[in-house]
Parts: C-alpha cells; structure tokens; sequence
C-alpha cells in the first residue's frame, strides 16, 4: 500500500466522518424542532381546549332554561375574584342539551404554583372546574395565568374581590398556557434566558348576554 | 460516485422524507387547531348574527314571523325559526349557524314587553319624594328623572334611574343601580282605548259605563267563583253578586270619564281602565280609587302558579284610600299614584304593600307622605309572573310592541 492510497484513506475517512457528524447534528437539530413543534402544539391545543370551555360557560352566566327560575338575573354571580368566579348557570346535559331549567352553581378557580411542584415550571397550576357541590378535582392544563377583571355598565373596572357583583357587566378574561418543561430552542431574544413555550388569550369584553336581559 | 456516496444519498433522503413527514404533520395539525378554533368561533358568530337580526326584524315589526332561511353570511349560512307554539304567547326563537358542515345554535325566548317588567317606574319624580328608611322595593324600579332616597331604603331588585340622589344615609341596592337609563314614559291610550272596546263589547251585566262614578267590589263565593258586585253612588248598597265571567264575559271593565272604586278579592283574570274620551284628567274623570285591600284569591307569593291576575290603566291618579293596604296587581296611571289627602299625615307611618307592579307617570314631593316619618312605608314586592306573561293590553313601554329577552342560550 503506497502512500497515495494511505492519504486517500485519511481523506476518504475524513470526508466520511465529516458527513457523518452533519448528518449526526441534522438528525439532532430535526429531532430537536420536531419535539418542540410537537410541544408547543401541545400548548396551543390546551389553550384552545381552555378558552372554548371558558367561553361557552361564560356565555351561560344567568342563563336558566326555566327563566323564572332566575328572579333576578343581575344577582346570578355570586362571587367574583381576580382568580375565582362562583356564579349560577344551567348545565346542559345529553338529554337537555338547552339545560334541564334547575338552577346549577359553577366554580372556576386556579390552584396554586405549590400544587405542582413535581414539574420544572415553577409557573403551572391547577385549573378547577367545579360543578354545583362536588369534590373540587383539578385539572393540569398548563395555565400559569387565569386572571379576570370585571367592569359595570360604564366600563369603570370593579376593585376585586368584587363587593357588589350585580355590578358586573362585562369581563375580561386573560390566560396563559405554558409547558411543563423548558425546550432549549426557545429563549428570551433579550436575554437569551430559556423560557418556556407559552400561548396566550385573552377576552377583551365578555358580555353574558342572560346577566342584563331584565 | 462510489457506491458509498449513492448510500449516504439514500440514507439523508429517507433521513429528510422521515423528519419531513413528522415535522408537516406537526404543522398541519397546529393549522387544524386553529382552524377548528375558527370554525367554531365562525359559526357562532354566523348564529349571533342571524339572531341578532332576527331580533332586530322583530324590533322593527312586533308581528314579524317569517324568520331567515338559509342566508349567507361569511361563508357559511344561517337559518332562523320563529316558534310560537311551544310557549304560548311568546316567541321562541332558533337561530342555526352553519360553517363547513358545522352547526352552532342560538335559542332565545322572547315575551312581549310590558310596562309590568317594573316593580314601580316613575317617570317625573319630585326631589322631595323621597324613599326612605324600611322602604323596601323588591324587583327592579325604574326613576327616569331621579330617584331621591333618604336614609337606608333597601332595593332588593335591580334599579335603574335618570339620576341618584341621595339624603344621609346610603341605600343599599343588593341588584345593583345604573344612572343615565332614560326609558320614557309610554303613551297609555292604545291601551286604555283597546281596553275599552274589548268591555264594550255585546255582553256582559255593567263592565262599561260611560260617566258618573263606579264602584267594583269583587269577591270569591264558597265554590270559588269570582263574583263583583257594583253600585254607583258611595250612599248606595253594592247589588247582587254576578259571576266575573258574566259581569264581563271579555274580562275587560271600562269606566270611560268617571271616577272608578276598586276593592276585593279577585279570581281570574281582569283588566279595568278608568279612561278618558273628551274630558281632562282629574280627580273625577279617569281617576282610580283603590277604596280597600285588592287582593288575590290565590297568592302568587305563596303560590307561584297561581293563574289570578289584574290591571289597571288609569288616565287620571290612582289614589290609595286607606293604610295600612295590600294591593295585589299591575297598576298604570297617567298621572300620579298617591294616598288620600289625610293619609300623608299619619304617623306612624303605615305599611302600603303591592304585589305586582306600580307605573305612575310622576311622584310628586307629599304623594305618599309629609316629611320623613308620615305616610306610607313601601313595601314593593314584584310577581314575577308579569316577567313572562304581563297582563292584556298593559301599556308598552315603545310604541312599536317590543319585546323582552327572557333567555337567551348560545
């Protein structure tokens, strides 16, 4: 073996290591934004899971199929907080899609951060859905923000807890679904801080239309 | 090219169509996600927007059935049924949203609105006509210049007012107040005068008068049918007890520019007018005089299917003879409600309870007491039942018969 095929070797060995470790690092890089678009989906879809639950039950504040039921349609939220919200609606069920006309009592709350502290977040919390007097069970959806504020028929923003809530006649609602974890492909562009993947709504103006009717 | 170089080709082909393939189906599942969230944002709003337009129909023509069929509206389509069978008397509305094959529905229940969706409206109030402390409106009052209070009334329902004034004190509005509200006062004729040609009608023993004073005492007979008894003098004895149905077979009763008196127990459904046709409003062309308790037979307090139900329309005052009074019914002056004039005086004050709704088109500052500790407390307690079925031909609060929303499920 002359020393031409000896450097062909070197060469050829090179070149292959050389294309071997692109095509390592492509496969890597790939697999990296394939998780983390998977991910960040993940987040979206939470979002879209959270914010339609909120709006349709949000919608039905007040609302009764048996109208009578509600003498006064303005008294139906009975608490109302930044984080929490207590107030009377009618849920539809398979056999009354348009509510059964008894009177139900719905809670939607957030945890706190401490109840999830087996995942890297520090930010995610429960989400509670509690209908009428049942066992508060919470749900982990990713939301590290869920924050309502609530304004009267001038538009002046109530102070919270909300003293008289017949008072309300708007909402805005705001929240922020984040990841458990942190995906290294995202960072904050001014710090260059890893962050998590996060997905944010919000509902300028939200009008139950039952609230007010009467 | 060696055959090596062939592999590596084929090895960063399957490489790329493998990744390729997942990271597409990443993406066209997070375009569905939004595209599934703007569907169904879409077709909710195409379902609002065929109520929505439907109810401005309706708003513009009370008597507008035909409902929308199959209109486009931002790529996609509505459909509104109007349903006036279900709930007799008031119109059940389905509006259906349609957006790629996805459908949304909005159902509202609508009921002819009435001036009886008030606890007590006032149009003119006086500043010194004040509410004041054990006042007590329960369900929602309307004060289109002011509402004037004193002290600590309370007010159980919802209120709205031109203006809130306040005296020492500080009322408490448990279903919460709202200024700068205008609701005008509506013009009673058309009601009173529908009111009059019903009573007008062949039939019936004495239920339209034209003139002079009438007095209407109704009771219940031990067969619990409702019986009234008349007289047209206050020296006359009432005559013979008649059944309601044949004393005014329409169960409407007119005085037409005289001075009606109303006292008893009622059973059944009437509607009485004291109306004018060519006199001036006063104390004795139009006027009402409530002489003792008007109650009725069954108490929609104690028994919420209760059917009894009564009106008033009055185009002078409705003057409260006596306290302490219950008065069970809606009642609707053109003019004042007030107490008799040695009434303002007493004291203590003495209980004035209505079960129903009380309109009166203005309060003025003694109506229903001099000063602060003379006259009547109120006690305003709202039937319910005026919500969804008010009484016939109770004045409308626009002059196009509009409705009321009762539920609306979207």
């Amino acid at each position: 073996m002359g020393s031409q095929t000896i450097l062909d070797l070197i060469a050829s060995t090179i070149v292959f290591g050389t294309l071997t470790l692109i095509a390592l690092r492509l496969n890597g890089s790939t697999m990296e934004n394939t998780h983390a678009f998977r991910e960040d989906l993940i987040v979206q879809q939470n979002l879209v899971a959270v914010s339609e639950l909120l709006e349709y039950d949000f919608r039905k504040i007040a609302y009764c199929k048996d109208y009578t039921v509600i003498e006064s349609p303005t008294m139906a939220i009975r608490y109302a907080d930044t984080s929490k919200i207590i107030f009377w609606t009618d849920f539809s069920t398979l056999a009354n899609p348009y509510g059964d006309g008894v009177l139900d009592s719905l809670t939607y709350y957030v945890g706190s951060t401490s109840e999830l502290l087996s995942t890297p977040n520090p930010n995610d919390r429960l989400i509670y859905r509690v209908e009428n007097d049942a066992t508060p069970i919470g749900v982990y959806m990713g939301v590290s923000t869920f924050y309502m504020q609530y304004y009267d028929a001038l538009r002046n923003q109530l102070s919270t807890p909300v003293d008289s809530c017949q008072l309300i006649q708007y909402m805005q609602i705001t929240i922020q679904v984040e990841h458990p974890v942190k995906w290294t492909k995202f960072y904050n562009v001014a710090t260059y801080d890893t962050v998590y993947q996060s997905a944010f709504w919000r509902q300028v103006r939200l009008v139950a239309k039952n609230l007010n009717n009467r | 090219m060696g055959r090596s170089a062939i592999y590596m080709v084929m090895g960063m082909t399957f490489m790329f169509l493998f990744f390729g393939k997942t990271m597409s189906d990443n993406g066209t599942e997070a375009f569905s996600n939004a595209i599934d969230y703007y569907e169904s944002t879409q077709m909710f709003n195409i379902a609002e927007a065929g109520a929505n337009l439907a109810c401005n129909q309706i708003f513009l023509n009370s008597s507008w059935r035909t409902g929308f069929t199959n209109v486009p509206m931002n790529n996609g389509t509505f459909t509104v049924i109007l349903d006036t069978v279900t709930y007799p008397n008031k119109v059940y509305m389905t509006s259906i949203g349609v957006y790629q094959q996805d459908t949304h529905f909005v159902k509202i229940l609508l009921s002819p609105s009435s001036m009886a969706k008030f606890a007590m409206y006032s149009g003119n109030v006086s500043s010194a006509a004040k509410l004041r402390n054990g006042d007590t409106i329960d369900g929602p009052i309307h004060a289109n210049s002011k509402l004037s209070t004193q002290g600590n009334p309370v007010f159980i329902g919802k209120a709205t007012m031109g203006q809130l004034q306040k005296t020492a004190g500080s009322p408490t509005f448990l279903g919460g107040y709202q200024e700068n509200v205008n609701i005008t006062f509506p013009d009673y004729a058309p009601s009173a005068a529908a009111i009059v040609d019903l009573a007008n009608n062949p039939g019936g023993t004495h239920d339209y008068q034209n003139g002079s004073e009438l007095f209407l005492k109704f009771s219940v007979d031990g067969s619990g049918v409702c019986q009234v008894q008349y007289k047209l003098s206050s020296g006359d004895s009432y005559g013979a007890a008649v059944p309601l149905s044949t004393f005014a077979p329409t169960g409407n009763i007119a005085l037409v520019d005289g001075k009606l008196h109303i006292e008893g127990t009622i059973k059944g459904q009437v509607t009485i007018t004291s109306a004018l046709s060519a006199t001036s409003a006063d104390d004795s062309h139009g006027a009402v005089y409530i002489d003792d308790n008007v109650r009725y037979y069954t108490d929609p307090l104690t028994n919420p299917s209760s059917t009894d139900m009564l009106a008033v329309v009055a185009a002078s005052n409705i003057q409260i003879q006596k306290l302490p009074m219950r008065m069970d019914g809606a009642f609707f002056t053109n003019s004042s409600a007030k107490l008799k004039s040695d009434l303002v005086n007493d004291s203590p004050m003495k209980q004035l309870k209505i079960v129903g709704s009380l309109i009166s088109k203005s309060i003025g500052s003694t109506d229903f007491g001099n000063g602060a500790s003379q006259g009547a407390n109120f006690y305003m307690k709202y039937d319910t039942r005026l919500e969804g079925g008010s009484p016939t031909n109770f004045p409308n609060p626009t002059n196009n018969n509009s409705f009321e929303v009762l539920s609306w499920f979207e």
